[in-house]
């Protein structure tokens, strides 16, 4: 069974809902008690970057993500995958740091912000997760700090494009982020929650 | 690249949807929560839900309501009605929806807006705009019960709620709800004149034909309400939406 990491800010209810449609148990947990060691967990996210790590400290999830075993099965959604990472000009705290990208905000002189909407993925690494995926995907995206993309970094598995080249699906160990909501990208969000979860679980 | 967002506008009205004219003489359209089975089927790219009695009866928004209509959506939800507080932007994040639209609420304090945007971020926050045209086309707000009611400087107000942290503009023509006579292109270019974060616009929409010059003019978004819920001249009730290939087609690819 999927744990749904609750913040008390985030969209926990739209996460349930697809995996339930698609099938999957999943259950929302406001602190770690009674959580196996090696269970999947999905941080899901809406919100600012200092409040986010605020929760999962004072919830008691910040020494169980940080602890946690490189295979254990964890994926960051949006603000979630920020979190995972290592910074955002966002927030003064730093990330848990699981994922290995920093977040800056975009360039309102460049381009609207936040980036709002639907767009695509170009996929930059050959991974499960991704080979199970149709070709042309879509995604509803809605963030104003994006993940700076380091050319040396193999974890980065698909990047989209607004004004800039960011990050959108990065995988280290079995660590997982997605900057984009797959729980609202209708059938992409479902092929993308099933592939995950063929792989974290059931 | 960003694709353009079609949004089908509802409105909630004694519990159930309704669409109107010019904010008025409202038309029974359905049961919300089948419709929004039916629009999240048809893998809309956005659903925007205003409950039209919220802030007139001075109550908050239907939380159980919400909470039926967010467990059949599985696209994108923002819902506007009755938002005064933090903890209600927070409650409805949790039931399911992702983006909140003040009106009333900023209309009355716009320090609301700043507050909603530090917890919850921009990125989760709109903030709507409705205006009316008077006479030699100058428009004013049409915000009733507020301070803000006939006020001119709407540019004004614009740039405020940006500045306050809106993530997002949701502008409507009044004037032209519900006439499908077309869009009010020279509101659109002065908003975007001045906004730096994503506006959608609403109001006039009679079809699809209608939406690139609003795109052209500056809007990242649109939003209609009588094409996805009516049929033909004597507006018989049909729920529909357009696949992605024919949006494509009459929208082109995204900017």
């Amino acid at each position: 069974m999927i744990a749904v990491v609750d913040l008390g800010m985030s969209n926990v209810a739209s996460v349930r809902n697809m995996l339930a449609r698609l099938g999957v148990s999943a259950n929302i947990f406001g602190n770690p008690e009674g959580i196996a060691d090696d269970q999947p967990l999905i941080l899901p996210g809406v919100g600012t970057y200092d409040e986010g790590m605020d929760q999962l400290e004072r919830r008691g999830w910040l020494d169980v993500l940080k602890g946690a075993d490189p295979e254990r099965h964890i994926l960051g959604i949006c603000l979630g995958m920020q979190l995972l990472g290592r910074s955002s000009e966002e927030g003064q705290r730093l990330g848990v740091g699981r994922l290995r990208t920093s977040f800056h905000r975009f360039d309102a002189d460049a381009v609207k912000v936040p980036h709002m909407g639907w767009n695509g993925l170009d996929v930059s690494r050959r991974d499960p997760i991704m080979d199970a995926l149709p070709v042309e995907q879509r995604y509803y995206f809605t963030h104003s700090y994006y993940g700076r993309r380091d050319l040396n970094h193999v974890g980065v598995l698909a990047t989209a494009h607004h004004g800039l080249e960011f990050v959108a699906v990065e995988r280290i160990g079995n660590t997982v982020g997605v900057q984009f909501h797959p729980e609202k990208s209708h059938r992409f969000g479902f092929a993308f929650l099933k592939s995950w979860s063929d792989l974290a679980c059931c | 690249m960003l694709l353009t967002r079609v949004i089908p506008i509802l409105l909630l009205h004694k519990g159930a949807l309704y669409k109107t004219i010019e904010f008025q003489n409202p038309t029974y359209v359905g049961d919300p929560i089948n419709a929004v089975r039916i629009f999240s089927d048809k893998a809309v790219d956005e659903l925007v839900i205003l409950d039209v009695d919220a802030s007139a009866e001075g109550r908050g928004p239907d939380f159980a309501l919400i909470e039926a209509i967010a467990s059949e959506c599985f696209v994108p939800l923002a819902y506007g009605g009755g938002i005064a507080s933090v903890a209600d932007t927070r409650r409805l994040h949790r039931i399911g929806v992702e983006k909140v639209i003040v009106k009333t609420g900023a209309a009355r304090n716009v320090g609301l807006i700043s507050e909603i945007a530090a917890v919850g971020g921009s990125q989760s926050l709109t903030v709507s705009i409705d205006l009316i045209r008077g006479r030699f086309g100058r428009y004013r707000i049409h915000a009733p019960g507020t301070p803000l009611h006939r006020e001119m400087d709407w540019i004004g107000y614009l740039k405020k709620i940006q500045d306050a942290g809106a993530g997002e503009v949701l502008l409507q023509s009044v004037s032209d709800d519900g006439s499908r006579s077309g869009a009010a292109i020279d509101i659109v270019r002065q908003a975007n004149d001045v906004l730096r974060v994503p506006l959608v616009y609403a109001g006039g929409v009679g079809s699809l034909n209608d939406i690139p010059a609003i795109i052209e003019s500056g809007a990242n978004a649109v939003g209609a309400g009588s094409i996805f819920v009516f049929r033909g001249k004597r507006r018989a009730v049909l729920i529909n939406y357009p696949d992605h290939e024919l949006l494509e087609r009459s929208l082109g690819p995204g900017t």
